[in-house]
């Protein structure tokens, strides 16, 4: 009754001044606004109640072929007038205007690489949405059914990542939200998950940079657990990649790639089927033999309960697949699907002796292509650039390259895949097809790769699934994909024009 | 007046605007650097070299050589180009990579390192009409 009556009267007197003349409040209470005394309420209701929300950000993998891509600096949070509260300065989630820049989105920076950074933070909670089901029941279309938004996708994420961590909510301090097609800013998220952080960013989008960032501020005293979380609502919209501009955009904003649309040339799926041509030439292979990365991930995403994909695939089944960009099948395209996923970081030193072991980030790295793009693209497949990352990855970690035994690469496209395990130098340059047939980069294998299915078959939550899959590996939690005894894996989230590698190890 | 193809819009405004001038009078012209001589594209405010402003629109002769290609059996411009199509990747005698189109083959007849010369295609976006650099085989 106390809180009905309160919370009831707060939120009346807080819309009197931005009433018309003539309008009326009818009130409704109910017991779902328990624990609103926790919540801080003032603005943030007053914003959701009053104000749309939902601001579309551009995915930041789509930069490369634009020409000169500018690199805005990550948004850092302000103290504003409220003193609970922060609040980045400027539109939240929106990125620099497209144009003659390029298509950057909201590209979160990775901070530079120091070994006083490493191992100071830990992933120690996961929660993920349901791929499988969500996917399924938005290509069905049932009658009546709501379409998925980012904050009723967040809220499962968060709630199954908090479950995970065994933590109290009051133990989460800090927020940081990555959305690929829109959310609301951070306080907004906080308030709706019953949290008060100290800390709340817009933390860019895909997994390049937010990890790193968010490791970094832990560093430096700034929260001591945040949480993390991304969404991508992007089949309810009905995005798709390519063309003019998006479809489901309703700013008319330009697609990737625009430089080249009066060429027609236009969607990761062309970028990649171009490399792909130059690479099956330069080492005489075939479409049949790159067929054997998306077998592969097919074979991993069946030992998957929450993958998309659930039936095998043959190299008939392959072959049938229509083309996308020729020599590019559907099948060697990653899939597009709604959902979100949270991860809980921590200062390592209060990551000790939780519900799980602890998976520290212990290093990464960042190096982009800046100069004659199209030929290190599609002749060097980026690996100067690869390398360099790998080597301030390695080096802010204290690690040895041999010591890596699981990788997860960003498989936008099976050839983005490839580029990846050769540029890292896990098989030697035209030879990492030959060793997805022999078995090598199976869960059993001599180096494990994307041992969920990845975004081809297991679901296209922009590499942020991948480090869940991390964390599963590393806590030794994997089930049947178990890659046993593993103390350290590799990841490398990222767009196709630059190389992020992070280092993971199992905490003590 | 002819019908020419629809195509996508172009990316217009200062400097873009220069090089589709060129092209309409028959001509490719790129950006060259007058500091590093290195020829740059697609069009930018300084060399990706050497960063020098001084940029100078030099012709190019047209004559490069088969580096990539790819084909289009997914329609991303509802309509707007017919598919299949085709893209390439040249390599300009003069150095830089360029994206276009073939004229008069397919992704069946291209081979690597196989030569190929300029042409132009009339098309039409919705700035208007305009010369489209493409490749034929020599």
């Amino acid at each position: 009754m106390k809180v009905n009556f309160i919370g009831t009267r707060y939120l009346t007197e807080l819309l009197l001044p931005r009433m018309a003349e003539g309008s009326a409040i009818g009130s409704i209470a109910s017991t779902a606004a328990m624990g609103w005394s926790r919540v801080n309420t003032s603005a943030a209701v007053l914003d959701a109640v009053i104000q749309p929300i939902g601001r579309p950000a551009k995915p930041e993998e789509q930069v490369f072929f634009s020409g000169r891509d500018q690199q805005p600096v990550r948004e850092l949070p302000q103290r504003c007038g409220n003193q609970r509260r922060w609040r980045t300065p400027g539109p939240a989630g929106d990125g620099p205007p497209a144009g003659a820049g390029g298509m950057t989105g909201n590209r979160s920076r990775v901070p530079p690489p120091a070994c006083a950074l490493r191992d100071k933070a830990a992933i120690i909670g996961i929660g993920e949405t349901d791929y499988a089901e969500d996917y399924h029941s938005a290509r069905t279309r049932a009658p009546g059914a709501i379409p998925l938004t980012a904050e009723s996708l967040s809220v499962t994420a968060f709630e199954r990542a908090l479950a995970d961590s065994g933590l109290r909510r009051a133990d989460i301090d800090g927020i940081s939200v990555s959305y690929i097609y829109g959310g609301p800013p951070p306080e907004e998220m906080a308030s709706l998950l019953g949290l008060q952080p100290r800390y709340a960013i817009t933390n860019g989008n895909i997994m390049a940079g937010p990890l790193p960032a968010v490791c970094a501020d832990i560093a430096a005293g700034k929260a001591d657990t945040v949480a993390m979380i991304y969404a991508a609502a992007s089949r309810a919209i009905g995005r798709q990649y390519g063309g003019q501009t998006y479809t489901g955009d309703q700013a008319g904003t330009p697609a990737s790639y625009y430089y080249y649309h009066p060429w027609g040339f236009s969607s990761q799926a062309a970028h990649w089927a171009m490399v792909c041509t130059y690479y099956l030439n330069q080492f005489g292979l075939t479409e049949d033999d790159l067929a054997e990365v998306a077998i592969q991930l097919r074979k991993n995403a069946l030992l998957n309960p929450n993958a998309i994909m659930k039936t095998p695939m043959t190299l008939a089944d392959y072959r049938a697949s229509r083309y996308i960009v020729r020599p590019l099948h559907l099948l060697d395209m990653c899939l597009v699907n709604d959902g979100a996923v949270c991860l809980i970081v921590r200062k390592a030193e209060l990551s000790r002796h939780l519900a799980h072991p602890a998976v520290l980030v212990s290093g990464w790295g960042e190096a982009e292509v800046k100069q004659n793009k199209l030929h290190v693209l599609v002749r060097e497949r980026l690996r100067p650039q690869i390398q360099e990352s790998l080597a301030q990855c390695l080096a802010m970690a204290g690690a040895e390259f041999s010591e890596i035994g699981h990788f997860e690469g960003y498989d936008a496209a099976s050839m983005h895949l490839v580029t990846q395990i050769e540029g890292f130098g896990f098989a030697e340059p035209g030879t990492a097809l030959a060793r997805f047939r022999s078995g090598d980069f199976s869960p059993g294998g001599l180096l494990p790769v994307n041992t969920a299915g990845g975004m081809i078959s297991g679901a296209y939550m922009h590499g942020w699934n991948q480090v869940v899959e991390i964390v599963r590996q590393l806590r030794h939690e994997a089930g049947p994909r178990q890659i046993k005894g593993l103390q350290m894996s590799l990841s490398s989230l990222a767009q196709t024009d630059a190389s992020h590698p992070i280092l993971y190890r199992r905490g003590a | 007046m002819n019908l020419v193809p629809k195509r996508p819009n172009r990316t217009l405004g200062p400097g873009h605007d220069s090089f589709w001038e060129y092209c309409a009078k028959g001509e490719m012209r790129l950006q060259c650097c007058g500091a590093c001589g290195k020829f740059t594209w697609p069009v930018a405010q300084a060399c990706e070299y050497c960063g020098s402003a001084e940029l100078r629109w030099e012709p190019v002769s047209g004559k490069g050589r088969l580096v990539s290609w790819s084909t289009f059996e997914r329609d991303y411009y509802q309509g707007v180009i017919p598919i299949p199509y085709g893209n390439i990747l040249v390599e300009l005698e003069e150095g830089p990579l360029f994206l276009s189109n073939p004229a008069g083959f397919t992704w069946r007849e291209a081979v690597p390192g196989m030569k190929v010369k300029l042409t132009f295609l009339a098309c039409e976006d919705s700035a208007g009409r305009f010369e489209l650099p493409v490749f034929e085989r020599v």
